[in-house]
């Protein structure tokens, strides 16, 4: 091993840039702050399938930043992913693998499988030993059946009937634990999602606005957006805003004509291909 | 400082020699006895003369430091005229002969070999109590763990107040013990008057939410949340009443109550389901999906639980009892089918 051997890269978090970071830290940098989901993200398994739920708020510290945001995530026609966290790194890691999917069904022109998305998940979120600060819920149906599995953000897995992440986590397996059944029916299960995320609006600071519901099924999937306002605005006009003339007093008028001067330069270059 | 922690103490305030801030600090002028003898016989170990330890003197920037073995107190006795409000160590311990049921200390009190609760030893979990129809339900598991063990599993953390009243406490458990000392204390003297009054669920809430606070404020704190439910007449009929304390001294009545993990486990639960006038069938019904969720989810629970109502004839503790836990899920019984090997 004399001289100096040119290794492969090895793949893995590269941690050169952290005592760096750190010194600049103590130098008095201020990171930037980020945008978290202080969320309620919610799963369970139904006879024909799986049904998704997530509250609507993206909190930055005490301040809410997004009060209707999306945090169910398209992987697959097949495969929704719920994510709590950073906002940005479940939006990355989501869209990533979504086109890992996509291109893994070019190559084998089948429909894409629940665990593949779960492998390429931990995967990579293993390698990235946490720093990619993602917990997700990942549901869908693919042709061995209904599958819902829960992603942490160190790159571990469960597989279970129903699951909750999150900072309404809590309060939403509290519904769960004391109302899941199996074989539920579509609309009992819609409705035990709902009231789970329900309980996370309103019993954690971190999670609130409104219910978004998705529904996967063998052939179909249906994402309810916005299926519950269960806040809506206290003070609404219903007529909304009307400005009639005369409702604010003219002290002065003074019109200024502008002249227009339109100059056409000749035989200009030609614009380039 | 004796603050009017216990009854005890109380009476011990207004005796003639109460208020005795000199007993560990010296006047702010500096003046006042040594600091060195004062500590001493409160500690009750000799000092030993080599170690300068940080008095009290330095915090308040006096220029005396260490032990005047001979110094200031030898002084003050030679005066002949007792300081009543600093009297010396000596004079002070012929009329004290009963010490304090609490130790009046505070952070500044650092030479004080009581050292402060800094983190409980034997915690109990979660307890949870709401109003129903005819009084106040309250329920627990009968738990006691020692950090991570689970080291007493009958232990009963409700315990009955007087006529009117139940207690129930998580964390610390020989605090909670304590705390049931000061009731009884409290309840006896209060019997003691013999004037067919006898103290209501609201009155012991005060007083405990003053005794919580008051040790939060000397850095001591009891290491406990407390609930504490009852019924008694009043003069709008039969008041039912429910509150918490914990260990800072926040305090609050409310309809339903949980402490620790209780709050983010059963609380969504009570706030959905539980409505006036409850029956007690529904009430338990409640109670136990409650504990349910609490058995599943709460890593310190165990599958013993008590279940306690206070009503107009009295407080009643039932005897443990068990629920039953379901584990059938088929996804639990083999949850890696979709692929074999994968984790």
């Amino acid at each position: 091993m004399t001289g100096s051997m040119d290794l492969p890269a090895k793949g893995g978090f590269d941690f050169d840039l952290c005592r760096r970071n750190n010194m600049l830290e103590k130098n008095g940098l201020k990171l930037p702050g980020f945008l978290k989901t202080g969320t309620t993200i919610v799963g369970l398994v139904f006879q024909d399938g799986v049904v998704l739920g997530a509250d609507t708020r993206a909190t930055e510290g005490p301040i809410v930043a997004d009060k209707n945001c999306e945090k169910i995530h398209f992987m697959a026609p097949n495969i929704y992913c719920c994510g709590a966290g950073t906002a940005a790194d479940t939006e990355a890691v989501t869209d990533m693998v979504s086109s890992q999917l996509q291109l893994h069904r070019y190559a084998t022109g089948r429909e894409s499988r629940v665990i593949t998305a779960l492998t390429l998940l931990k995967s990579h979120l293993f390698r990235y030993q946490g720093h990619v600060s993602a917990a997700l819920v990942l549901g869908g149906v693919d042709c061995t059946g209904p599958h819902l599995h829960t992603v942490y953000p160190h790159g571990s897995t469960d597989t279970l009937p129903f699951a909750t992440m999150g900072s309404g986590s809590l309060a939403a397996m509290s519904v769960f634990e004391s109302r899941f059944k199996e074989g539920l029916t579509r609309e009992e299960g819609i409705e035990l999602v709902s009231d789970a995320i329900r309980a996370g609006i309103f019993n954690d600071l971190g999670s609130g606005s409104n219910v978004d519901v998705c529904v996967i099924t063998k052939g179909k999937t249906e994402y309810l957006r916005n299926h519950q306002l269960p806040n809506p605005r206290t003070y609404a006009s219903s007529k909304g805003f009307s400005f009639t003339k005369g409702q604010t007093e003219v002290l002065s008028t003074k019109i200024i004509p502008l002249k227009q001067k339109v100059e056409v330069a000749e035989g200009g270059d030609a614009m380039e291909e | 400082m004796a603050i009017a922690d216990t009854p005890s103490a109380a009476r011990r305030c207004s005796s003639s020699t109460g208020w005795r801030p000199g007993a560990i600090w010296p006047y702010l002028d500096g003046t006042g006895p040594s600091q060195g003898r004062v500590l001493c016989s409160r500690a009750g170990s000799p000092s030993s003369s080599g170690v300068v330890r940080p008095s009290p003197a330095h915090i308040l920037g006096s220029d005396r430091c260490g032990f005047a073995s001979g110094g200031v107190a030898g002084a003050a006795e030679a005066q002949n005229d007792i300081d009543v409000l600093n009297p010396p160590p000596e004079v002070e311990k012929l009329n004290h002969k009963k010490e304090l049921l609490v130790q009046p200390s505070s952070s500044m009190d650092v030479n004080c070999q009581r050292s402060l609760t800094m983190y409980p030893c034997v915690t109990g979990t979660s307890v949870i109590a709401f109003k129903y129809k005819d009084g106040v339900i309250m329920a627990c598991d009968t738990g006691a763990s020692y950090g991570s063990t689970l080291r007493y599993k009958s232990v009963e953390r409700i315990k009955a107040v007087g006529k009117h009243s139940l207690i129930g406490a998580s964390g610390e458990f020989s605090d909670f013990q304590e705390i049931l000392r000061y009731l009884d204390e409290l309840t006896l003297s209060d019997h003691m008057w013999d004037d067919g009054n006898s103290l209501g669920p609201k009155e012991i809430h005060s007083y405990l939410t003053r005794v919580m606070y008051n040790r939060r404020n000397k850095f001591d704190p009891l290491w406990n949340s407390l609930v504490l439910g009852g019924v008694k007449k009043g003069p709008k009929g039969d008041e039912k009443y429910l509150g918490m304390v914990n260990m800072i001294g926040t305090h609050f009545e409310e309809n339903y109550v949980a402490t620790g993990f209780g709050n983010h486990l059963a609380i969504p639960i009570l706030r959905a389901e539980w409505h006036e006038d409850i029956t007690f069938e529904e009430a338990v019904k409640l109670v136990e999906k409650c504990l349910l969720v609490l058995l599943y989810r709460d890593r310190s629970s165990i599958n013993k639980f008590q279940i306690a109502k206070i009503t107009t004839e009295g407080p009643t503790i039932h005897p443990p009892y068990s629920l039953k836990a379901y584990w059938g899920f088929s996804h639990f019984e083999n949850p890696a089918q979709g692929a074999v090997g994968s984790w």
